[in-house]
């Protein structure tokens, strides 16, 4: 068994193995993606801003904060690296905000306000997109339906399948249309969510 | 549950979503293109950077012990003299060159050093 470390010359070497330019350009398109997502599919997200995420996902897979096993797929792990970047940056700050507030706190540090700002950002841009959505689809109950479950926490197509009753085919096209949405966001939710992200 | 909760979940599996689209049905562009290459880059040179460090390690742990000041005395003769007592002392201990005509005298000198160095580090083992 390999050991689970940069530090590792067979570590390296599979790592090696398995990475690819090819690899390396998927996870930029999957990165992007999934920041034009928060950013309510508008021009906000740059290069930089991707390469921060990719970048950083790396770092923690050589430095070993995020283990990775050379007997598994390394683009999965460094996708589900990205993702969990991503959303673990919104939730920590989610969560930051939240106590601060329930606590009602009369010593909030300036940083945390620093920080507040963002998540409200972050929070708002939800509150602004997924109404719009929801709205859009409202004759469209397995949309709806589809929306619900992703509400109470369900993202994995097989779970969400079996808990929507749904079979594959009338699951993809579910999501086709959940997908169209989202592409055809009105000019003015668009604009809000600049507005909150600058 | 807060609605906003709800919709920051929804937004996180939309993001979900967006990916594994992209994924499955996008095509690589130029600006996605460069950003892989800019990605080989930063691994290709954190690679090389732990290599050289490997290196260093092992180049600091095998460098070079000084040569005894007695086998800097001795001339050619006297140090082939000193290898064949080693040989035949030690039925163990080969060398690299067979043919020591064309080896210089300082190397004549490494090699009786490191025989001599080996037995010596055989015999603390033994101990």
């Amino acid at each position: 068994m390999v050991e689970c470390t940069f530090q590792s010359e067979a570590w390296r070497s599979e790592f090696e193995r398995q990475m690819s330019g090819e690899v390396h350009e998927r996870l930029y398109r999957a990165a992007r993606a999934r920041l034009r997502m928060y950013a309510g599919r508008t021009k906000h997200v740059n290069d930089a801003d991707v390469d921060d995420v990719v970048m950083a996902a790396l770092a923690d897979t050589f430095d070993g904060t995020l283990s990775w096993n050379p007997e598994k797929p390394l683009e999965r792990h460094l996708l589900d690296a990205i993702a969990f970047r991503v959303r673990d940056q919104a939730r920590y700050k989610h969560r930051h905000v939240e106590e601060a507030f329930e606590e009602e706190s009369d010593a909030i540090a300036p940083s945390m306000l620093g920080d507040a700002g963002e998540v409200l950002d972050l929070r708002m841009i939800a509150d602004l997109i997924v109404p719009e959505i929801q709205e859009r689809a409202g004759d469209d109950p397995e949309v709806l339906l589809l929306l619900e479950l992703f509400g109470d926490g369900l993202s994995e197509r097989i779970d969400v399948m079996g808990d929507a009753r749904m079979q594959p085919a009338q699951y993809d096209n579910a999501i086709r249309r959940l997908r169209r949405l989202t592409r055809q966001l009105p000019k003015q939710t668009r604009e809000a969510v600049m507005a909150a992200l600058t | 549950m807060k609605e906003s909760t709800r919709n920051m979940r929804i937004l996180d599996a939309l993001a979900d979503q967006a990916a594994h689209y992209e994924l499955e049905f996008g095509a690589p562009t130029k600006e996605s293109r460069a950003a892989g290459a800019r990605y080989t880059a930063l691994v290709s040179d954190r690679f090389a950077e732990k290599r050289r460090e490997e290196l260093e390690r092992v180049r600091i742990t095998t460098e070079r012990r000084p040569i005894r000041k007695s086998l800097l005395a001795m001339g050619r003769d006297a140090l082939l003299a000193q290898l064949a007592k080693l040989e035949a002392g030690s039925p163990t201990l080969s060398f690299a060159h067979q043919d020591l005509t064309h080896i210089s005298d300082d190397d004549l000198r490494t090699m009786v050093d490191d025989a001599v160095w080996a037995m010596e580090q055989d015999s603390d083992e033994t101990r």
